[in-house]
C-alpha cells in the first residue's frame, strides 16, 4: 500500500487528481443545484404566501405566471364591465357542487390603455345560479360592483382550455379562453379573490401538479451528478492501481529473470530497462521504489556472481567493470 | 504503456462481447431518436425553433428519450468496463463513450474497438500465454 501512495504521489497523478478533484467539483455543484431545483417549489410553498403588491409591478401583459410567485397575493385596482362576467361550474369545494363567478377587470397603464386581469371574484352553490328551468344562468350571479375597486388575492397561472366558453359558461378559468371573449390585452394568469363581497364564498387555493412539492426528476438528475463526480475520483484511483500493478509484475518479472539467469540475465535485464550497470544509485529516471526493488536482484546476481567463480566473468558484478565493457554482456 | 502484466484474454473477450451488443443496440436507440425527434420538430414542427405542431410526436418523443438515456448508461458502463480490462489510457475510454453521441458512429467505433483488441490481444502478452508456456515447459 505504501508502495501504491508512492505511485500516487508522482507529479502526473497528482495532476490527474487535480484534474479529477475539478471534475468532481463541477459533478457536486451541478448536483446541489438539482438538488435546488428539486426543492424550489417546495421552500417557496413553505415561505407560505407573499404580499407583491401591485399587479402592474408583479408581472408584464401576456407575461408568465411562474411557480416563483403563485399562490402569492397581489391588489390590482380597476373597473369592472357589467358585460364581462361569466361562470365556471362543475368544480366540488367543500363537497359542494360549486360555480365559480369570474369577472374582467379593466387596470389601466401607465400609456393610458387599459388591460384586463380575469378576476375570480368567489364560488357559489350550484343551486344559486340555476334558473328555474334547471338551466345554469350567467346572469343570476351577484352583479359586479360599479365604480372604482380595490381588488386583492391570490395570482393564479392560468388553468389549461379544455372546452369553450358559451352563453357565459366556461369549462375553466383559462385565459386562451377568455381572451376570445373579452379581447386582449390580458394578463395571463389570474386573480382569486381572498375577499369577496355579499352572498360569495371566497376561492380554495389552486392545485397543480406543477406546485406540489418535491420534485422527483431533478432529484434523480442531482443523484446522477453525484455519480458521475464519484466516478472521476474512482477513475484516478483505478489509474494509480493498474500503473502500481504494472510495476510489480515488471518488477516481479525481472526478479524471476535474474533469479533463473543468473548473473548474465540480471545485468541484461536492468540494462534493457535503461540502467547502464548494477549500481544502487540509479538513473534519474527510475524511482525509489524501483531501487529498493532493484536492490535485492542487483544483490543475487552479485553473490551468485562471486559463488560461481566470479573471476571468470568479471564485467557483471563490479560496476566499473561493466561500465568500461559493456558491449560484452549486451549481446544477450 | 509496455508492460508485462498480462490481459486476461477470456475476460476481455467476454466483455467486448457486451460492448459489441450495447454497441449495436445504442447504436439503434441513436437512430430512432433522431428519427422521432425530426418527426417532431422539423416534419411537425411549429413556427419557433423546437415547437411543435404534434402531440402524438411529442409524447413519442418524450417516452422514448429516457429510455435512451437508459441504454446510452448501459453502453457507457460496458464501455468502461472493456476499457478496465483492457487497461488502456484515458483518452481511448471518453472515445468510446464518444461513439455512442453520434448517430452511425457507434457501428464503425464498434469495428475499430474489436480491431484494438484483437491487436492488443496479440501484441501484449495473456494470461493464457502464460499458462501455455506453464504447459509446455511441464510437458
Amino acid at each position: 500500500m505504501a508502495r501504491m501512495l508512492r505511485v500516487a504521489l508522482r507529479p502526473y497523478f497528482l495532476g490527474l487528481l487535480a484534474l479529477m478533484v475539478v471534475a468532481t467539483l463541477v459533478c457536486g455543484l451541478l448536483a446541489t443545484w438539482q438538488w435546488d431545483r428539486a426543492h424550489r417549489a417546495m421552500s417557496d410553498q413553505a415561505a407560505g404566501a407573499q404580499e407583491l403588491g401591485d399587479i402592474r409591478e408583479v408581472v408584464d401583459i401576456g407575461g408568465a405566471v411562474t411557480n416563483e410567485i403563485v399562490g402569492d397575493i397581489v391588489t390590482a385596482t380597476g373597473q369592472f364591465d357589467a358585460e364581462e362576467q361569466i361562470i365556471v361550474p362543475g368544480r366540488s369545494i367543500d363537497g359542494q357542487d360549486a360555480v365559480i363567478i369570474v369577472a374582467a377587470l379593466h387596470v389601466p397603464l401607465e400609456d393610458g390603455t387599459d388591460a384586463l386581469l380575469p378576476v375570480a371574484r368567489g364560488w357559489v352553490a350550484a343551486d344559486a345560479v340555476t334558473g328555474p328551468d334547471g338551466e345554469l344562468d350567467p346572469s343570476l350571479a351577484p352583479p359586479v360592483p360599479e365604480g372604482d375597486v380595490v381588488v386583492s388575492g391570490r395570482l393564479e397561472a392560468s388553468e389549461a382550455a379544455a372546452g369553450g366558453i358559451e352563453d357565459g359558461v366556461a369549462g375553466e378559468i383559462a385565459t386562451p379562453l377568455l381572451v376570445n371573449v373579452w379581447g386582449s390585452p390580458m394578463y395571463s394568469g389570474y386573480l382569486a379573490d381572498v375577499d369577496p363581497i355579499d352572498g360569495l364564498n371566497p376561492m380554495p387555493e389552486a392545485q397543480s401538479a406543477f406546485s406540489k412539492g418535491l420534485n422527483w426528476q431533478n432529484i434523480g438528475y442531482s443523484m446522477q451528478w453525484v455519480l458521475f463526480g464519484a466516478f472521476f475520483l474512482y477513475l484516478w484511483w483505478r489509474s494509480v492501481r493498474s500503473v502500481h500493478l504494472d510495476e510489480l509484475e515488471d518488477q516481479r518479472e525481472a526478479m524471476l529473470e535474474s533469479l533463473e539467469g543468473g548473473p548474465a540475465a540480471a545485468s541484461d535485464e536492468t540494462s534493457s530497462e535503461g540502467t547502464s550497470s548494477d549500481e544502487p544509485s540509479l538513473t534519474e529516471n527510475s524511482s525509489a521504489e524501483g531501487a529498493a526493488l532493484r536492490g535485492p536482484s542487483a544483490l543475487s546476481s552479485a553473490t551468485l556472481g562471486s559463488s560461481a567463480s566470479s573471476s571468470s566473468n568479471p564485467s557483471s558484478s563490479t560496476p566499473a567493470s561493466s561500465q568500461a565493457a559493456p558491449a560484452s554482456d549486451k549481446d544477450v | 504503456m509496455p508492460t508485462t502484466r498480462p490481459l486476461d484474454e477470456v475476460a476481455v473477450r467476454t466483455s467486448f462481447a457486451r460492448f459489441r451488443v450495447a454497441s449495436i443496440v445504442e447504436g439503434i436507440a441513436l437512430l430512432v431518436l433522431v428519427s422521432i425527434m425530426i418527426m417532431r420538430y422539423v416534419v411537425f414542427g411549429g413556427d419557433a425553433p423546437f415547437t411543435s405542431t404534434s402531440d402524438t410526436w411529442t409524447s413519442i418523443s418524450k417516452s422514448w428519450s429516457p429510455i435512451h438515456g437508459l441504454i446510452y448508461m448501459i453502453y457507457v458502463v460496458l464501455g468502461f468496463d472493456l476499457w478496465v480490462k483492457m487497461r488502456w489510457r484515458l483518452p481511448r475510454m471518453a472515445l468510446l463513450m464518444f461513439f455512442g453521441v453520434i448517430p452511425v458512429l457507434s457501428f464503425f467505433g464498434e469495428r475499430w474497438t474489436h480491431q484494438a483488441v484483437e491487436s492488443d490481444l496479440k501484441h501484449r502478452p495473456t494470461v493464457q500465454d502464460g499458462e501455455a508456456a506453464t504447459r509446455n515447459r511441464e510437458g
